[in-house]
């Protein structure tokens, strides 16, 4: 039972609470790890690192987006990272058999998107547990991709093919104002659309928004089908970086999307965060990585720092949820 | 240790700075990027890599050695973010192990225009300034003949653990091994299984084999870092007569030798290695050129009376060997054949 | 032992909030002391005060006349004083002996073994002094709420514990745990614990308390014997204002039925039940708790298609488990019994809470019209006399009151047409529920048909232009308006009534 009281005395704070705090401290962050890092190496602010450090993180950009969709469901996705080998074998064996860049990209994204709907068939509509499924596709998509590419990496000559991942601009690659389109039109669908308020939904109450007609076990599948959509876009950005399909692409790369976007202050348990908050929490992330490279920090140290930085937003999110309640 | 070893690098460098601020004009700035860094033969190769930057720094005044290595933690897209970073601050020579050539391609020739001399470590690359590799497929038939000659002609059952699906460097071993067990009749391979280079999975392989194959005489690996759980295994299921084939010169597994179960290791040595790229990179830098593919020096490493019951048995005699102790003494000592003194 | 307990003068501010302001407020040992007040009015955080939950800002605690600090749950317990939550802290996994001696396991003489036939024993002999029939070695799972109640106090007894705080402990409760439950608080009085019990229920409040203290915007404005005051005293109190009664307006009813419903039976449930509803009529279906009318509005609603016989609504047979999107595109709306569990988006505004079934609506070239939605959010806030700061505000910052009117608003859209309700007024005040009861009948005067199931007899009476009694699962009788005999309908529900 909470108190008119509280409840407007909740209101008064609630402006600095949560997501609004929640990136003004990444934003500063951001600043403050840009600054140390650039005393420390004067080539941290050289257009050529910037633009290495946008590429760099453009695939982490599309994951972490997708993931931010799923885990505003409540759920998690773990599979991403191995659909990106899975998806590029398949769009690299479509490209090197047609010849056609365009029946290349599609296959690519299709093999994401059929990922996803495994996924999301047996998450929306069996109401298995999230982290299992994903868990047996991450090891399936693995399995899928070191098959079909027979555990070698397949050359690509293709440039249409590897325009998107491969090219810049000057420093600018080229990736990188394809992945602000993508983050305009993912808010788009996540702000002024009804699935994205059915997003909010079906993580905030799944019962709820079941008795008030809404579907969410349909949202559940979509959401699931767009962050394998996203992962057959990053597949192509990965094979055009490395002019090659590779079986191993994509590794690891499942948790770095899932900590760019707790970093970013969506919740693990559904229905609270933005993409603004992902795309600030990928910013530092990446930041932090390329820093640390620059200056040389003992890898040793690396895994060390990283930790702390988890541990630290942990117990931000902690305070200022303690913050809320009391 | 290593952080240690890398504030004593740093201090040595500060007053080799300090000593020799005039002369220090020429500078060699070396960086390695690994795609690992805690399997016990990384850490054995970076930190002999970190030994030999600070010897070369401090032996001679004439030159600034400065290096530093990364490591891409498996992950190919890190490593290339690591390549395209490293390249910006253009160091005059890198090192790589590359989780894959073909993706490298496009940044060698990057970092050649900027004036980089690329060094491919252990799989070859044609676009490369040098390439260093291991000699694999060599090594690996070694080892096989080994098994042949040390196994008395009766017919003899093994499983060999393989690296990762695709992996070039454990392809080429097992290519090797394969080819080296063709050379006689009795020795059966039972079993191959790959362990990604994972002493974990090692162990439940080596668990699984001892079960499925009674009858089982020796485990062969691409790695000593399987030999370590497979060893334990063995011994705590009382298979004390299972025989043990090495790669890699891990001392504690060369250790084990003398008298012990473990039959032939090859020595590769990461400390040795470590110290070789710095010794490599610095004739480089003194105008040498070795040769585009450069063989690291691995022989094959037995205890005396086993090379002697092998060349009892028909093992060729070509085929250099080191003994246990002199094996352990330049694994342990890189600087014996790669230090300054070897250069001077 | 006599026990006491005296909060003297306590003052508590949130910012700039004053939630206590000089409260006064004693227990003794042997009585009931309720504790009664609009939501917000300061209970739960002079509760928490004294459960060490909150520190208080002034005041002092006395306990027998010694002051004593507690700033935290731990001295709250040394202090012999424990809090019954609404939502249970038991462990269903572990039995009802393994719950009550959770963290302080009896071992068997020196082993690390716990002795389970010694805390059985133990529990056993707690459950015998006050009369209660419960198998300690039931795991906890298998109890129903009033027993899980139970649990929790015996345990809360079990650690030495003199004062128990009751927060509305019958609200889940069925007639038959609720006389239980009194039964027990009347033998524990005889023990010697002392009670504070936490109501809205008048009637209950002066059956079993000595004592009522009303408590208004963080000041106590009322404390009394029981016996010195009355019932419209306490509720003029609590509101500060002459209550206004609500009264039924005049209405024709008149047209074909929305809804007709015909011999629906679901083995165990509810049999052969049959109603009609016209566009705005008012509906009530009563019964006690597992009279089966809540799964009969669910299958009505198209939630479970598990049940025989047949469903018509604006003349067309409904499909057996169509599932709720279905019914609300149609024109249906529910407003579920547990708004916890399944009537609120917790981490959602207000506004999206609100917005949510006819976001459809609002798509104007594939995006959503947020003017549109602002200007639909307003007026449901306003006709609903909802209390938020803002439509941005999170709804589970409100008090149950007004998240319960937010569950109304939502259907408040003109396309709807038949509206189900479920314990419409369950845990709310005095003040939100005659809201309430005129959302709803500004609903059926704008011809929209409704449904509800309520226990609460004078709620059925207030409402019905038609009421149903039920029997475990059986339909008894039907009155209409305004031949309601209170009497004949308390009959019907116990099951001594005369089937039609």
């Amino acid at each position: 039972m909470t108190s008119t009281a509280m409840a407007s005395s909740a209101q008064n704070t609630k402006k600095l609470d949560g997501l609004t705090l929640r990136y003004l401290v990444l934003i500063g962050l951001i600043v403050i790890a840009s600054v140390g890092f650039s005393f420390a190496n004067e080539n941290f602010y050289s257009l050529t690192n910037i633009g290495i450090l946008l590429r760099s993180i453009a695939v982490l950009f599309l994951l972490s987006m997708g993931m931010t969709f799923v885990m505003l469901t409540g759920g998690i996705d773990l599979s991403v990272g191995s659909n990106v080998a899975f998806s590029g074998g398949v769009g690299v064996i479509a490209l090197t058999t047609t010849g056609s860049a365009f029946i290349g990209f599609a296959a690519a994204i299709f093999a994401g998107m059929a990922i996803g709907a495994v996924n999301g068939f047996f998450i929306g509509r069996l109401k298995l547990s999230a982290f299992m499924v994903t868990l047996a596709t991450f090891a399936l998509a693995r399995g899928l991709a070191l098959v079909i590419y027979d555990a070698d990496s397949i050359n690509v000559s293709n440039q249409t093919f590897l325009w998107l991942g491969g090219v810049s601009w000057g420093n600018m690659p080229v990736v990188i104002p394809f992945v602000a389109l993508v983050f305009i039109a993912l808010s788009v669908v996540l702000y002024k659309t009804t699935f994205g308020r059915d997003v909010y939904a079906a993580g905030s109450n799944f019962a709820t928004a079941f008795v008030l007609g809404r579907r969410p076990e349909k949202t559940l599948v979509w959401v699931y089908v767009l962050s394998g959509a996203l992962a057959g876009l990053s597949a192509i950005i990965t094979v055009g970086r490395v002019s090659s399909g590779q079986p191993w692409a994509g590794l690891y790369l499942e948790f770095d999307a899932i900590t760019a976007v707790i970093l970013g202050g969506t919740s693990l348990f559904g229905g609270r965060g933005m993409l603004l908050g992902t795309i600030l929490g990928v910013l530092l992330y990446g930041i932090i990585i390329n820093g640390l490279v620059l200056t040389g920090t003992n890898p040793y140290l690396q895994s060390l720092i990283k930790g702390m930085i988890l541990l630290g937003v942990v117990l931000l999110d902690t305070y200022t949820q303690r913050g809320k309640t009391a | 240790m290593k952080l240690s070893k890398t504030l004593a690098a740093t201090t040595a460098l500060v007053s080799a700075f300090a000593a020799s601020a005039a002369l220090a004009d020429d500078a060699l700035d070396i960086v390695f990027i690994n795609d690992g860094h805690v399997a016990p033969y990384h850490v054995a190769w970076l930190s002999g890599f970190e030994d030999a930057i600070a010897a070369y720094d401090e032996a001679f005044d004439d030159v600034k050695v400065t290096g530093r290595w990364l490591s891409a933690e498996g992950s190919l897209e890190k490593m290339i973010q690591q390549a395209e970073v490293t390249i910006n601050e253009k160091p005059d020579i890198m090192f790589v192990n590359a989780i894959n050539v073909d993706a490298f391609e496009p940044l060698v020739a990057k970092a050649q225009a900027e004036g980089i001399t690329w060094i491919a470590v252990h799989s070859p690359m044609d676009s490369a300034d040098y390439s260093f590799t291991l000699g694999d497929v060599v090594n690996g038939t070694n080892q096989g003949m080994a098994m042949c000659a040390l196994s008395d002609g009766e017919p003899y059952k093994v499983g060999i653990m393989l690296g990762q699906a695709g992996n070039p460097s454990g392809e080429a071993r097992r290519e090797g091994i394969l080819k080296g067990i063709s050379t006689c009749d009795n020795v059966e391979v039972v079993a191959e299984q790959p362990a990604d280079w994972d002493t974990v999975k090692a162990q439940s392989i080596a668990e699984n084999w001892l079960t499925q194959f009674p009858d089982l005489d020796a485990i062969s690996g691409v790695t000593d870092g399987y030999m370590y759980p497979s060893i334990a295994i063995a011994a705590n299921s009382g298979r004390d007569d299972l025989h043990f084939y090495g790669y890699d010169g891990d001392i504690p597994i060369m250790q084990q030798m003398e008298g012990g179960n473990v039959k032939a290791d090859i020595l590769l040595s990461g400390t040795r290695e470590g110290w070789n790229f710095v010794q490599m990179a610095y004739r480089i830098h003194k105008g040498e050129t070795p040769d585009k593919v450069y063989d690291f020096f691995t022989p094959l490493v037995l205890s005396e009376e086993n090379h002697k019951i092998a060349l009892e048995n028909g093992f060729p005699e070509d085929v250099q060997v080191y003994y246990v102790d002199q094996a352990l003494e330049v694994a342990q000592n890189g600087y014996l054949e790669f230090g300054p003194d070897s250069v001077k | 032992m006599s026990n006491r307990i005296d909060m003297k003068g306590i003052g508590k501010s949130f910012f700039a909030t004053r939630a206590l302001d000089n409260v006064d407020f004693s227990c003794v040992s042997g009585e009931v002391h309720a504790l009664v007040g609009l939501n917000g009015a300061g209970k739960s955080t002079l509760m928490k005060v004294l459960g060490g939950v909150y520190q208080k800002d002034e005041g002092v605690i006395e306990h027998n006349g010694k002051p004593i600090e507690i700033t935290a749950p731990a001295d709250a317990a040394k202090a012999g004083i424990s809090m019954i939550h609404q939502e249970l802290s038991l462990i269903n996994e572990l039995t009802v002996a393994g719950n009550i001696f959770l963290g302080r396991e009896l071992k068997r003489g020196g082993t690390p073994f716990l002795d389970k036939r010694e805390m059985a024993r133990q529990v056993k002999m707690q459950l015998d002094r006050f009369g209660l029939s419960l198998d300690p070695n039931k795991p906890v799972r298998e109890l129903n709420s009033g027993e899980k109640q139970i649990v929790e106090i015996i345990r809360a007894l079990m650690s030495d514990s003199w004062l128990i705080v009751m927060d509305e402990p019958t609200s889940a409760l069925s007639e038959e745990d609720k006389d239980r439950l009194f039964e027990f608080i009347a033998r524990m009085k005889a023990e010697g614990i002392a009670i504070i019990y936490i109501s809205h229920h008048m009637p209950e409040i002066f059956s079993i308390a000595e004592q009522v203290t009303v408590m208004r915007d963080g000041v106590i404005v009322l404390s009394e014997r029981t016996s010195d005051t009355t019932e419209d005293a306490v509720i003029q109190s609590m509101t500060g204002e002459e209550l206004e009664h609500f009264v039924k307006p005049h209405k024709e009813i008149e047209g074909d039925p929305l809804l007709s419903v015909q011999d629906l039976c679901k083995a165990g449930t509810y049999d052969q039940v049959s109603l009609e509803v016209r566009p705005g009529e008012i509906v009530v279906m009563t019964g006690l708790r597992g009279c089966g009318a809540p799964e009969l509005a669910k299958a009505i609603f198209g939630l479970d298609g598990d049940y025989q016989g047949t469903v018509h609504y604006k003349g067309r047979p409904l499909k057996p488990g169509r599932g709720p999107s279905v019914s609300v595109r149609d024109g249906m709306g529910l407003v579920t019994e547990n708004r916890d569990k399944n009537g609120i988006l917790p981490p959602l505004s207000v506004r999206d809470n609100i917005a949510l079934p006819f976001l459809e609506k609002t798509v104007r070239a594939g995006l959503i019209d947020g003017g549109y939605i602002d200007k639909v959010v307003d007026k449901a806030i306003r006709d609903t006399s909802t209390k938020t700061s803002s439509p941005d505000q999170e709804i589970r910052f409100l008090s149950g009151g007004n998240k319960q009117k937010i569950c109304f608003s939502r259907w408040l859209d003109e396309d709807l047409e038949l509206l189900i309700l479920l314990e419409p007024t369950r845990g709310i005040d005095v003040h939100a529920k005659a809201d309430i009861y005129r959302i709803i009948e500004d609903l059926a005067e704008r011809g929209v048909g409704i449904l509800i199931l309520s226990y609460e007899i004078d709620e059925v009476i207030m409402l019905a232009d038609r009421v149903l009694t039920l029997y475990q699962g059986q339909s008894v009788s039907e009155y209409v308006y305004p031949n309601f005999e209170k009497d004949q309908m308390l009959a019907d529900m116990a099951g001594a009534g005369q089937p039609h």
